[in-house]
């Protein structure tokens, strides 16, 4: 089990690819209507990666080294009765929280607190939005946690927890921008192992149904 | 219906089943509301009715906002809206916001908050694919806001207490020698001034000798508060040894240091200290040094403060001296 190989074929890669890319689309409407601003996404990168290169992972996709905020929000499905289970982190740097206020509409004072549940309410909602976007296409019942802070004005690295049990993660990254706006985020959605699996087993179902 | 005679779930029976879920929601000990989309109240538990002190009749089909106008209307419907057009559940942590409604919590006498802290879930209900009502969620949290407080309070203290010279008050060593330090490197590659006073009390081995450890405990409280009392600003003072104490004056030049410094010397030579009721004479030597460029580190300027400390300690005492580089 501990060596079984988690990469995707390259139909199993396509095809999760385009679920992904269908769901963000429809996640950015959402969003879009929500806000009251077009909301850019890019296009979803996705990787699978070992225990060992998930931080420097992290830092390409992110694409520096730079301090960044982050919170995380856990995510739960079923997928064939097995339990599936992960984790989005949204990843901030250098936030216009003015911004983020007009667009949350928050009406009182910016201090630390008001900081915090800003990035917090962003997070569910560029998060869930994602998540259960990509649910919608899997044919599967998203449920989510609520997000807790990660760490403000800290160093990627310090954003995992070093001894993780598990060996691999699927990662999903998108970037957020708003137009006109001064706010852009990434969203990276992160599974491991068993979860992968059972991602695989579902993504294999759908290609059979074409 | 009694509450407890409908506290059966009856699988058998759905329509017992009905009386029993709407008696299970006023049992709970949570708030649940129901909203429809135009913020209309359409449920209202007993947990709510308590805490509101309004019954049921008196809010069902009126919106939220009629009641409670504590709540910022705007960011409350935006919040409600992301659960609509998402589908997903939203949150309000009291972490971040104490509380939505001023509710009174359960510890009126040893409790020191003015309402309950809660934590807040917005459940979209779904039908068909739409949400037409959304459930809100109310949790009583203040249990763990008084525990965080209570921990950030220790924490203040513990903080507090490993800087602090147990028996002066004064700043203890370590955390003297980390101000020093910043203090050193903010003077570095600056044109900024800065000095420090090093200070020894004269013959402390005689006051212990003759008048016991008590009273030269005492001493060195008396000279503490003497000490605290020549600070102000950015100064700031700490007990370096036994009987040795540091004084560091950030944007001073030498000359006001000086100046300083022996002002520190006649105010000490001028107080009398008194300890059951024995006068007990207390003079200080004192080496001033002003940080220049050549210093490599803040024990270099330390020591230069020291060597000038000696001088006056080995010309007479009861004295105050500058460093030079000639020293």
């Amino acid at each position: 089990m501990i060596n079984s190989n988690l990469a995707f074929s390259e139909d199993q890669r396509d095809c999760l690819q385009e679920l992904v890319n269908i769901a963000m689309g429809q996640a950015g409407d959402s969003l879009a209507r929500l806000l009251e601003v077009f909301v850019n996404l890019s296009v979803p990168r996705i990787k699978v990666v070992k225990r060992a290169a998930l931080v420097s992972s992290l830092i390409e996709l992110i694409g520096h080294q730079n301090l960044v905020s982050a919170v995380r929000q856990g995510f739960h499905s079923q997928i064939e009765h097995r339990d599936v289970r992960g984790e989005a982190i949204v990843i901030f740097s250098d936030t216009s929280f003015t911004e983020l206020a007009e667009l949350l509409a928050y009406e009182d004072e910016l201090n630390e607190k008001a900081e915090q549940e800003l990035l917090l309410d962003v997070t569910n909602v560029l998060s869930s939005a994602c998540l259960a976007g990509i649910g919608e296409q899997l044919e599967i019942d998203m449920g989510f946690s609520v997000p807790t802070l990660l760490g403000q004005q800290v160093k990627i690295d310090t954003l995992i927890e070093a001894n993780q049990a598990w060996q691999q993660a699927l990662l999903v990254e998108i970037n957020y921008s708003l137009d006109n706006r001064d706010f852009m985020c990434h969203l990276v959605i992160m599974m491991s192992d068993f979860a992968i699996k059972a991602l695989k087993l579902r993504v294999d179902q759908i290609l059979e149904d074409f | 219906m009694s509450l407890f005679n409908a506290l059966t779930f009856n699988p058998d029976n759905i329509a017992s089943n009905a009386g029993f879920a709407k008696a299970l929601l006023n049992k709970l000990d949570f708030g649940l509301i129901i909203l429809d989309l135009e913020y209309r109240v359409v449920l209202w538990n007993q947990f709510m009715v308590l805490h509101s002190q309004l019954k049921e009749d008196d809010i069902v089909g009126q919106t939220i906002f009629a009641h409670f106008p504590e709540i910022p209307e705007k960011w409350f419907k935006k919040k409600f809206n992301s659960a609509v057009l998402l589908k997903v559940n939203a949150f309000i942590s009291w972490e971040q916001r104490t509380y939505l409604f001023r509710f009174s919590h359960n510890r009126p006498i040893t409790g020191a908050a003015e309402y309950m802290a809660q934590n807040i879930t917005f459940v979209p209900l779904k039908h068909n694919n739409s949400v037409s009502q959304v459930a809100i969620a109310i949790f009583d949290a203040t249990d763990s806001y008084f525990l965080k407080n209570e921990l950030q309070e220790a924490n203040l203290e513990l903080q507090r207490l490993s800087q602090t010279d147990g028996l002066t008050g004064l700043y203890n060593r370590s955390h003297l020698e980390y101000l020093l330090r910043a203090e050193f490197y903010k003077s570095q590659g600056n044109t900024n001034v800065a000095s420090l006073i090093m200070l020894h009390v004269d013959h402390f081995k005689n006051i212990n000798d003759a008048f016991g450890h008590l009273a030269g405990d005492a001493a060195l409280r008396h000279l503490a508060k003497l000490l605290i009392s020549c600070v102000q600003g950015s100064n700031f003072v700490g007990r370096y040894g036994g009987e040795e104490f540091v004084v560091a004056l950030p944007n001073t030049h030498l000359d006001q240091a000086l100046a300083h410094a022996e002002q520190i010397r006649i105010l000490v030579s001028n107080t009398s200290f008194v300890h059951e009721s024995n006068t007990i004479e207390l003079k200080i030597s004192l080496g001033v040094a002003m940080y220049n460029d050549q210093m490599n580190t803040y024990e270099t300027w330390l020591n230069g403060a020291d060597s000038a400390l000696y001088v006056s300690k080995s010309s007479g005492r009861n004295k105050v001296t500058c460093y030079t580089q000639s020293v």
